[in-house]
């Protein structure tokens, strides 16, 4: 399962190039499309619950995570401003490094053991050191909330490039967290942009 | 009964519940118990930190509806406390009986999320600045906590219908067919990711901050309650590894714990907001835990007893320190001055507190802290024996000289407030826990203790 691991880290480098909310947004959403796919050519088995529980997980990523933090309210509010990183060379050329360094690291990991998913551990390590990258990098809370959300994206296409499942309970509570995770986020979005009250005496 | 706060005291009569039935639970039996496909068990650990969880909500829940305000944010937002507070209660109970590592910190999570909301409850910009860090450090400590479990897990050979059965005690047997290589990934990212929830160093920042902008009900729950249940869920995996190769991740573990130990004591010297400076103290306690984990063994007794006495200490200190802001409407040391004549009971309380803190004798701090210095020596660690001896005394000077003259200075306004002894009497059942403990620990207790250190086994 290569090409949706590559097609994941681009989804991560789009937003670099193109400094805005939608495309911030649809990103995280090529991301979740890319670990659906990983997963359901991987471990899906109709016949087990845990299955179908992952597949609407993946759903929830796709579709319900994304419209949740592009309302248009939220998208008025964060588009005109927004930068996930500020474009620039040497923004870029961090990001390249972050992606080189991920490769490497595939690569080393599947030397010591060739039956690990080389191609799931880039993508997984590109979104953990992206997020970093972004989180050092950037106050706003809107550029950190796609950082996150890049982060557990890249989580999730390793664990479903797993051979197994996780159990039935596990996988309905990784989905609560991610709902709930977007809901904070979304909340958090919306306080920031101006529902603040001054402090009481 | 004040009609607006009866959703107060149903909380307090929650809270109290919880807890009679935590003790229940905690001293009745020494069976291990399992639930739901062995999804959650109640095994000795698991009954310590039930008590460890539910006896500090009590304090939170009097502290509420007796000392708060009626203009603090906490009674004014009382709904939102009631059911976030509620589900934070819920999700700390569930993660400690969590057999299963995966669903155990699902529920961790949740108790974040829960948590959250509670930070910046009077919905005003600093503290939801503070909230806010809280919340993505806890969720990048967290996220990184699970890609080690998936870590873990790659390597795990035997799976229940094809389900990842990552179930505490069960997983040491298998582990020996994890590649060294997942496993140590894994468990470095567990470490890290709880590391970070315990604020322990290099990933400690967010601490100070939101236990100082945090209302002080809120502070004890992430202090007394939450950081309980992240160390019970990091020594469950530390444990499963610990059986095949008894010094795992040891050497990490002092690091951290040195090194959150000395930044902790150079923030003390120069602190002069009294809540952060509990703050900071605290990361100095996650420091002195972590130096215990290191060791396993007997210190591991060591970390259970600093555990029980340092959630009493905690929820004390943070409580007294809401009371006295409410009161005196500051938390800076400067202008905090001779409370035991404004406040003379409040300030008993805090200076009793402040003793255990600093680990007089004969606090239960103290013998905890002598455990796992003389584990520190008998297993040859002369350079961090002697490190952990220098930032203790460090702190021990630092905190007193910041601490006792809020006591027994001279106030600044000779006006003594009347105190009712009522509301004070879920902190003077505190006070009394920490001196039994201290001067000696009840047989029962005594067992659950030596129980949960040798690994939660009856």
């Amino acid at each position: 399962m290569t090409w949706p691991s590559v097609l994941a880290v681009v989804a991560l480098l789009l937003p670099v190039f193109i400094g805005s909310w939608g495309v911030s947004v649809l990103a995280l959403s090529v991301q979740a499309v890319c670990g659906a796919w990983i997963g359901f050519h991987h471990e899906f088995d109709s016949s087990h619950l845990g299955s179908w529980i992952a597949l609407g997980d993946a759903a929830l990523r796709v579709v319900l995570g994304p419209a949740l933090l592009s309302l248009p309210s939220l998208a008025r509010k964060e588009g005109a401003r927004f930068e996930l990183l500020p474009v620039n060379m040497g923004h870029w050329l961090a990001v390249g490094a972050v992606v080189f360094a991920a490769v490497a690291l595939g690569r080393q990991i599947h030397a010591i053991d060739p039956e690990a998913p080389a191609a799931a551990i880039t993508t997984t390590a590109s979104c953990v050191m992206f997020a970093f990258l972004v989180l050092s990098l950037k106050g706003q809370i809107a550029s950190q909330a796609i950082a996150i959300l890049m982060l557990e994206n890249g989580v999730f296409v390793f664990e479903n490039s797993l051979e197994h499942h996780l159990p039935t309970a596990v996988q309905i509570g990784l989905s609560v967290v991610y709902v709930i995770t977007v809901v904070c986020f979304r909340q958090a979005l919306v306080f920031a942009a101006g529902v603040a009250k001054e402090p009481s005496a | 009964m004040n009609e607006k706060r009866r959703s107060l005291w149903l909380t307090l009569a929650a809270a109290a519940g919880a807890a009679a039935v935590a003790a229940f639970v905690a001293f009745s039996s020494t069976e291990t118990m399992t639930f739901v496909d062995e999804f959650f068990a109640v095994d000795a650990r698991a009954r310590l930190f039930l008590l460890l969880v539910n006896v500090p909500f009590v304090g939170v829940a009097a502290h509420v509806l007796f000392r708060s305000s009626a203009l603090s944010a906490v009674v004014r937002e009382r709904r939102a406390f009631v059911v976030f507070g509620l589900s934070f209660l819920a999700a700390c109970n569930l993660s400690v009986l969590s057999h299963h590592l995966m669903l155990s910190w699902v529920f961790l999570e949740l108790s974040t999320f829960a948590a959250f909301p509670l930070i910046f409850i009077g919905r005003e910009a600093r503290p939801f600045g503070a909230a806010w860090r809280y919340l993505i450090v806890s969720t990048v400590g967290l996220a990184l906590v699970f890609l080690g479990l998936l870590f873990i897990s790659f390597g795990v050979e035997e799976v229940a219908h094809r389900e990842v059965m990552l179930f505490a005690e069960t997983l040491a047997p298998r582990m020996g067919a994890t590649a060294a290589l997942w496993r140590k990934l894994g468990v470095f990212l567990v470490v890290f990711g709880y590391g970070t929830k315990l604020g322990l160093a290099p990933m400690y920042s967010w601490l100070p901050e939101t236990y100082d902008q945090a209302p002080g009900s809120v502070t004890t729950m992430l202090a007394a309650m939450q950081s309980n249940v992240v160390l019970l869920a990091l020594l469950r995996v530390l444990e499963a590894y610990r059986t095949i190769e008894p010094t795992f991740v040891s050497t990490e573990l002092l690091v951290m714990g040195i090194a959150s130990m000395g930044v902790s004591a150079l923030h003390i010297v120069k602190e002069t907001n009294i809540k952060r400076l509990l703050a900071h103290a605290a990361i100095n306690h996650a420091g002195v835990i972590a130096i215990g984990l290191a060791l396993g063994d007997t210190a591991t007794y060591g970390v259970m007893l600093y555990l029980v006495s340092n959630t009493v200490v905690k929820a004390l200190l943070f409580l007294s320190t809401s009371a006295i802001k409410e009161t005196q409407g500051t938390r800076m040391l400067s202008e905090l001055r001779g409370l035991i004549q404004s406040m003379p009971y409040t300030a008993l309380i805090f200076l009793v507190g402040t003793f255990a803190l600093l680990g007089f004798a004969p606090f239960a701090t103290f013998i905890a802290e002598i455990v796992i210095l003389q584990q520190l020596l008998s297993t040859g660690h002369v350079a961090v024996f002697v490190a952990f001896v220098v930032i203790a005394t460090i702190v021990f000077m630092a905190t007193g000289r910041a601490l006792l003259p809020t006591v027994w200075g001279e106030p600044k306004e000779a006006v003594v407030r009347r105190e009712s002894l009522w509301p004070l009497l879920p902190k003077l059942l505190l006070i009394a826990a920490l001196v039994v403990l201290g001067l000696w620990i009840p047989e029962p207790l005594n067992r659950l203790l030596l129980s949960a250190a040798a690994g939660g086994a009856p």
